[in-house]
């Protein structure tokens, strides 16, 4: 827990990052979601309003930047309020690529929304699925200020890499059957990819989580599960 | 020198003893009055000591008495807020200057999808809407659509502000109302589509004939024929509205008898026979002969048309419609129509019930359908008391199936 501060405005401009990063987590958790319903629902409109939304995502990479920057400047903070702000340059580094990440797999559904549909059709919301509900426990670790539940989502990780390999060679193996499906194939493999490199800025999200409460680089390190 | 220290013994045993008589009371009074405000429901025992002393202990037991007084009414506003809070449909949020939730209700739980009370919780860290956050910052009295995490699509008006900065925020889950708009705009836009490209049609062919076409016999023949079907058209469309709204006004008599669906079926199969075998589709049908529903011969027959008609239209050539029926449940039968055409995308299944809603615009059109049929089919088995509903068929096409009450089975009604 971030100590009480005598100063009322410093204490104030720490909530309006914290707040301000929830913010920018929400708006990429639903970028992911709409990405993928555009997927799902060959919904160009969908699509396009995703990519759109990206600059709303790209101005608060810059506001948050900018917030963070002038409190290091003008408080000099120490300690943990030093850990938070420093972990808070990163964290919304790691959000903006996430959301970039989803306004590609748009720019996938525009090309897959003019093709003829795979049969059967792979079953990428599951990935999106699991991606997703890390993406929530990260940032819900974050909020809750829970070392434990970030470890969970650094440890969950591997579970999508999993899933991503199986999903990605059942992608391959359309082509193998009919070679022309790959203009199909290939977009899907970018949303897969995609989808997994999302995954690894969730993992980055829950290293600085840990970093932000324990004062622990885990970053690069065997994880060590939670107590309990 | 005796007498003097004999007479300060006096004086001081005295002040012992006077100081002890005046201290035990007071010190009762404090001990009660401790264990008073630690338990409201206890009162200052009467005192022996002086008027002053009792007058004391009386005005403690009447601020005692205050006391509960207040702390009952307090509680009773509480819980009446808390009824009165948890009963409305709207969610209600409270959140104080530092924007923790002071209260929230039982619909705001339900739209955030939280089972805890998130008192003393920061509003905007754990709903992580930015809209929000615009909106709890407005000054004044503002309003945003917003889609809820794994929640409804939620109107929040920031309406009120209390206490020196708090704000009350109330929740309206508004995707029933949008999505009814959605339908009544596409119905409005669908309608007046399906009216007009007739009208323009017949009203063109007229003006051509008109123009000097009609010596014409060669052209004249097939403007004349354009008319034709363009006016069949309009008033397939017209027949079919006209039965809509009475089906709608509850005007539609219907002559419910136990049928034998198998008959039926034949029945119905006759006035889809010929447009079946031009796409060369085969349709195949799986009824047992005991089979029978309460319903309405007529209807079902509407109904049973409807449906095969659909499955031998949006199936691709060659392809394959079934048509079965199967007792399900110990009152009821499942009737279902499977075809392996396209199917149906997952974004139009829930809405091809609609009036005049095409999942293909183009498709349906040059098939010659008036996009009222699936309407009337959900109509008219609502009225007969039964269920409709449509889902993918395994490896593609699409189920539409429907359940009406089972009848005493038709050899039973035989014998």
């Amino acid at each position: 827990m971030i100590s009480s501060h005598t100063s009322k405005d410093f204490e104030t401009e720490l909530r309006t990052l914290r707040e301000r990063l929830c913010a920018m987590g929400g708006r990429c958790e639903s970028q992911i979601t709409l990405a993928m319903q555009s997927i799902a629902d060959r919904d160009d409109e969908i699509a396009r309003k995703v990519i759109e939304n990206d600059v709303a995502i790209d101005r608060d990479e810059n506001e948050i930047d900018e917030l963070a920057l002038q409190i290091l400047a003008t408080r000099q903070p120490v300690a943990s309020d030093l850990r938070f702000i420093t972990m808070s340059l990163k964290f919304v580094t790691d959000l903006e690529r996430i959301g970039d990440l989803a306004t590609g797999i748009a720019k996938r559904a525009l090309e897959l929304n003019h093709l003829q549909p795979l049969a059967p059709a792979p079953d990428l919301g599951r990935l999106a699925g699991l991606v997703h509900k890390n993406l929530k426990a990260a940032l819900d670790s974050f909020v809750s200020r829970d070392a434990d539940r970030a470890t969970s989502v650094i440890m969950f990780d591997r579970e999508i890499d999993k899933l991503n390999a199986s999903q990605f060679a059942e992608l391959i193996a359309h082509v193998a059957t009919d070679p022309a499906t790959v203009t199909r194939v290939l977009p899907l493999t970018s949303v897969c990819r995609y989808l997994e490199r999302i995954g690894d800025h969730v993992k980055n999200l829950a290293e600085e989580v840990v970093y932000m409460v324990r004062a622990q680089d885990v970053r690069h390190q065997p994880i060590i599960p939670p107590s309990n | 020198m005796t007498f003097a220290l004999a007479a300060l013994a006096l004086v001081f045993a005295t002040a012992v003893v006077t100081t002890l008589i005046v201290r035990r009371p007071i010190r009762r009074l404090a001990v009660t009055t401790r264990d008073l405000v630690r338990d409201p429901s206890r009162r200052a025992p009467a005192l022996s000591g002086g008027a002053d002393l009792r007058e004391l202990a009386q005005w403690i037991n009447a601020l005692a008495e205050d006391a509960e007084r207040s702390r009952n009414a307090l509680h009773h506003e509480r819980t009446l807020l808390a009824s009165v809070a948890d009963g409305l449909t709207q969610g209600v949020i409270a959140i104080d200057g530092e924007r923790k939730i002071e209260m929230l209700n039982d619909a705001a739980r339900r739209m955030l999808g939280v089972q805890s009370s998130l008192v003393g919780e920061p509003l905007l860290e754990f709903v992580r809407v930015p809209e929000l956050r615009d909106l709890v910052d407005h000054p004044g009295d503002a309003s945003a659509e917003v889609q809820l995490p794994n929640g409804p699509r939620t109107l929040i008006r920031a309406a009120r502000t209390w206490g020196r900065a708090g704000r009350v925020l109330l929740l309206e889950d508004v995707t029933t109302v949008r999505k009814l708009e959605t339908v009544r705009r596409d119905f409005v836009a669908n309608v007046s589509h399906e009216l007009r490209t007739p009208v323009a049609v017949i009203r063109a062919n007229a003006e051509t004939l008109l123009a000097g076409a009609k010596d014409d016999p060669q052209i004249a023949g097939k403007l004349i024929d354009g008319l034709h079907r363009n006016a069949e058209r309009l008033a397939r469309i017209l027949a079919d509205l006209l039965d809509l709204s009475r089906l709608d006004a509850g005007q539609y008599r219907l002559d419910i008898a136990q049928v034998p669906v198998r008959s039926v079926t034949e029945q119905s199969l006759t006035a889809v026979e010929t447009q079946a075998q031009k796409r060369k589709v085969e349709i195949r049908v799986d009824i047992p002969d005991a089979i029978a529903v309460k319903a309405d011969p007529k209807a079902l027959d509407q109904i049973l048309v409807n449906l095969i008609d659909n499955g031998v239209k949006y199936t691709q050539a060659e392809g394959h419609v079934w048509v079965m029926a199967r007792e399900h449940g110990d009152d009821a039968v499942r009737i279902e129509v499977r075809d392996d055409g396209p199917g149906i995308a997952d974004k139009h299944r829930a809405r091809v019930f609609e009036r005049f809603y095409r999942a293909d615009p183009s498709r349906s059109r040059e098939a010659g359908g008036t996009g009222l049929g699936l309407s009337i089919v959900k109509h008219l088995v609502e009225s007969m008391g039964g269920e409709v509903g449509v889902e993918p068929n395994a490896p593609r096409g699409s189920i539409f199936w429907l359940q009406l009450p089972r009848a005493t089975s038709a050899r039973a009604m035989a014998s």
